[in-house]
């Protein structure tokens, strides 16, 4: 047990300085740009479970290279985040539905992606999705460069830290539980995309 | 017994974590009344509503800790995705027969499979749920409410529909660790012989 109590408290810390944040960011968040660019990626649900899905994916990599496809599509996130605030423009959140459905989908196969056009195509769809997430908020910020910092640790560095720390274990439980938790995410977003459909 | 309990120290230690992080953007909501917290309840209150429902996604979970090995995780993972493909016929309007009488089916069914120890290759058990899923998933897809928060709504619905599964499987477990297994076999005739009271309601109700 104290072999991970580190991390343990390291997840902690990170999550008891995120809840704060999170608790205030509607009500203070034009004062507080970083704050709300750390929260910015986590707030919405559909954003939420896009990250929580490549936190998931990470836990799945066995080797070095598997964190390139997951840099390279989170890179792709942040970025369209970042022209998405800059732009300003209304968009359609349909990109963040399928980019979600796709990463999840890998999950409950764990299918990790050796195919370059894959890891392009991906890329591309997170690029969208971010650019979605980006224009959702432009409105609410007042200084572009801190809210873009913080977006950068909040939509990169937690979930690429959390992911690192879980990848270690070798556990099968846990390998069953990330799998469990990537189908719930596919189901989730197949009955949402279906009702948008509806819609 | 000192790993398990160690091991189990982990997993709730690493539960607790999530549903922390789960709780967060509720935290957001609370301040304001936005939309979203109440649709996300509203979903996640959904599966325990109807006893039909409830008793087949436990049974699932019973039945994959019953089989053991990789049933243990392919019911719950194959179930929710071949409900939602079922809910997404149910949202989109496609026809489908004997939605109701299917779903107490499952219910017997399923009741029956955990009663008699019924054994069936990985693959076979999980063809044999995902049809009674494909009930349960068209079911609750033509019940969803227009007016929901679309996906707080399914984000609540798709949670507690899992969290029944785990319950099964914790139940099935339990059992196996007592070493009660003729108990956990009259559970599963118990829930075949709520199975067979709602098909006669169901057969009645015309009547």
């Amino acid at each position: 047990m104290r072999r991970y109590a580190f991390r343990y408290a390291l997840i902690l810390s990170l999550s008891a300085v995120l809840l704060p944040a999170i608790a205030q960011a509607h009500v203070d968040a034009k004062s507080f740009q970083l704050i709300a660019g750390i929260v910015h990626p986590w707030i919405n649900l559909d954003s939420g479970f896009t990250l929580v899905a490549l936190v998931l994916w990470l836990c799945q990599a066995v080797k070095a290279t598997d964190l390139i496809p997951f840099i390279l599509i989170a890179a792709g996130l942040v970025t369209g985040d970042g022209v998405g605030i800059l732009l300003g423009t209304s968009t359609e959140p349909l990109p963040i539905q399928i980019v979600t459905l796709a990463l999840a989908l890998c999950v409950t196969l764990s299918y990790l992606p050796t195919r370059r056009t894959w890891i392009a195509v991906l890329t591309f769809a997170a690029f969208l999705s971010g650019c979605y997430a980006g224009c959702d908020a432009a409105r609410d910020i007042t200084s572009p460069t801190l809210f873009l910092v913080g977006v950068l640790s909040g939509g990169l560095i937690f979930p690429l830290s959390a992911g690192v720390l879980m990848a270690e274990r070798t556990s099968v439980m846990l390998r069953v539980s990330v799998r469990i938790l990537g189908s719930w995410i596919v189901a989730i977003d197949l009955m949402v995309l279906a009702l948008r459909l509806r819609a | 017994m000192t790993d398990l309990s160690h091991q189990v120290k982990h997993y709730i230690m690493r539960g607790s974590l999530a549903l922390l992080l789960l709780g967060a953007p509720q935290m957001a909501l609370a301040h304001s009344n936005v939309g979203g917290a109440l649709s996300f309840v509203t979903g996640f209150l959904h599966p325990f509503t109807g006893i039909d429902h409830l008793l087949a996604m436990l049974a699932v979970g019973i039945w994959g800790a019953q089989l053991g090995g990789a049933a243990l995780w392919m019911l719950p993972v194959s179930f929710p995705l071949i409900m939602a493909l079922g809910a997404v016929a149910g949202i989109l309007g496609l026809p489908m027969l004997a939605t109701e009488p299917g779903i107490a089916a499952s219910v017997i069914m399923l009741g029956v499979a955990i009663a008699s120890n019924l054994r069936l290759p990985v693959l076979g058990a999980t063809a044999f749920v995902g049809i009674f899923a494909i009930f349960h998933g068209y079911a609750h897809g033509a019940e969803l409410p227009k007016e929901a928060d679309v996906l707080p709504y399914c984000a609540g619905f798709v949670l507690a529909t899992g969290l029944i599964h785990l319950m099964g499987i914790a139940v099935g477990m339990l059992s196996r660790r007592l070493g009660s297994p003729l108990l956990l076999r009259a559970g599963g005739a118990l829930i075949a012989g709520v199975g067979v009271l709602l098909e006669a309601r169901l057969m009645l109700a015309p009547l």
